[in-house]
């Protein structure tokens, strides 16, 4: 892969290829990130499209000298929460409450798309499918994203240590319900 | 306990003893294990754990995370490994916590379809390039989702009529508003007549015609007054004063004469 702080240079810069390449680089990211909050493939893909619209809008708002992942990562958390929050509004017919966080889909991605990661994550899907919605975002950015404690917490807003016991929580939460699904996980 | 199981003590109180093992679960688990041979070293330690002190798997279980990743202190990490050692489950636990760490991050990139990569930049080099596509920024997001939840009120077309009549009569019809006076004014405007209105321009007309009438009579009037005057010293002064009005003359003579003015002229002909 490029490097990315000259690839972002060269996008300010108007060059067209260079914001291509780096739409290739992270659309499975991000894509992925939308289906863990969206339920709807084709939602997932409209907002993905969107955050890719913001990313280029703001580019020119981009520190260069913080990395590029971790501010990428909150602005489609910001976007694909927006969409959670804008899709409650406009259903009030199902009086859905506006929780204070956001659902996020506890379908993970459909069948096609397990083929295609492999029969390993159907295990780790059907885990992710009951727990807490609270558990299931900690998860998702830091031992699915790979996020560090430090950038969670200012993307929460919370201070470090409650991310990491958040985080511990999760993890262990998560192992026992693998656990309960198939014994030999892990063994 | 001890002295129980060794059958060391009295009977009365061997009866008592036995009368509460009984009844609690725990205390009979307890003289089991005391009981049992030393080989069974396992579960004599979960017996007293379980009627000393509080569940340790489950304080394992929350420091398993950060033992697993190596993230804890040399002490704890030596307690949790010793721990995770003899016991089964949180061993297992452990195993499980180190292939999620191993295959979660594969869930992170999910690739969606081929045309995925053309639609987004046809939404933004394309359109910064080329075709004009409209991009709703930020603020107009926002403002579509507060003004959707507001279009779904059903009143708010009452709310919106009864808003802007109580601001029109505020502004208008209110004492001391100020624009109180206008609909009074408005209807005296309408109200007038034409001849009110062009009163002040027949005035002007009249005005200038009287003053253009004043300043001719005063102007032919010294005009004469000089050709008399002229006329009274001598020829010579008559015809300079005559020539010295020039055209005038004409027009002064072509104009009705008082006596005066018509004896003057009689004068400077025959001459």
């Amino acid at each position: 892969m490029l490097d990315v702080t000259t690839l972002i240079a060269r996008c300010r810069q108007g060059d067209a290829l260079a914001w291509e390449a780096l739409v290739r680089a992270y659309q499975g990211r991000i894509f992925g990130l939308a289906r863990h909050y969206l339920r709807d493939p084709e939602e997932a893909r409209d907002v993905a499209q969107e955050i890719f619209i913001r990313i280029y809008q703001r580019l020119d708002t981009f520190q260069g000298d913080a990395k590029f992942v971790p501010w990428m990562l909150s602005l489609a958390r910001n976007c694909c929460i927006d969409r959670l929050r804008r899709n409650k509004v406009r259903t009030p017919e199902h009086s859905v409450p506006v929780e204070d966080e956001p659902h996020i889909a506890a379908e993970g991605p459909t069948v096609e798309d397990q083929v295609a990661t492999g029969e390993k994550h159907t295990l780790l899907y059907a885990a992710l499918e009951n727990m807490s919605d609270t558990n299931r975002e900690i998860i998702l950015l830091k031992e699915i994203q790979g996020l560090k404690i430090e950038q969670i917490a200012t993307m929460l807003a919370v201070p470090v240590g409650t991310v990491k016991s958040r985080s511990n929580r999760a993890r262990s939460d998560l192992a026992r319900r693998i656990r309960v699904l198939d014994p030999s996980y892990g063994v | 306990m001890f002295e129980y199981v060794d059958d060391a003590l009295d009977a009365g109180a061997h009866r008592e003893i036995e009368r509460h093992l009984e009844g609690c679960a725990a205390c009979a688990e307890f003289a089991e294990a005391l009981r049992a041979p030393l080989d069974h070293a396992e579960d004599w330690t979960r017996a007293v754990l379980s009627r000393t002190a509080s569940d340790p798997c489950a304080q394992a279980i929350d420091r398993l995370p950060p033992w697993v990743d190596g993230d804890l202190e040399r002490f704890d990490a030596k307690l949790v490994g010793g721990h995770v050692e003899h016991c089964a489950g949180c061993n297992a636990l452990a195993g499980v916590l180190r292939t999620m760490r191993e295959e979660l991050p594969q869930l992170a990139e999910i690739e969606p379809d081929i045309a995925f990569v053309d639609d987004v930049l046809a939404a933004t080099v394309g359109a910064s390039a080329d075709i004009p596509v409209e991009v709703p920024l930020p603020w107009i997001a926002r403002l579509d989702g507060w003004f959707a939840k507001l279009m779904y009120r059903p009143r708010i077309a009452w709310e919106g009529a009864y808003v802007a009549t109580a601001f029109l009569l505020l502004l208008v019809f209110f004492p001391g508003s100020p624009l109180a006076g206008v609909p009074s004014k408005a209807l005296d405007i309408t109200r007038q007549s034409p001849n009110k209105i062009e009163q002040p321009f027949v005035a002007f007309r009249t005005n200038l015609d009287v003053g253009a009438q004043e300043a001719w009579f005063s102007t032919r009037t010294a005009a004469r007054s000089l050709v008399v005057r002229a006329s009274a010293e001598s020829d010579d002064a008559y015809r300079y004063a005559r020539r010295g009005i020039g055209t005038l003359w004409d027009r002064f003579a072509s104009d009705p004469l008082t006596d005066e003015t018509q004896a003057t002229s009689q004068h400077g002909e025959s001459k």
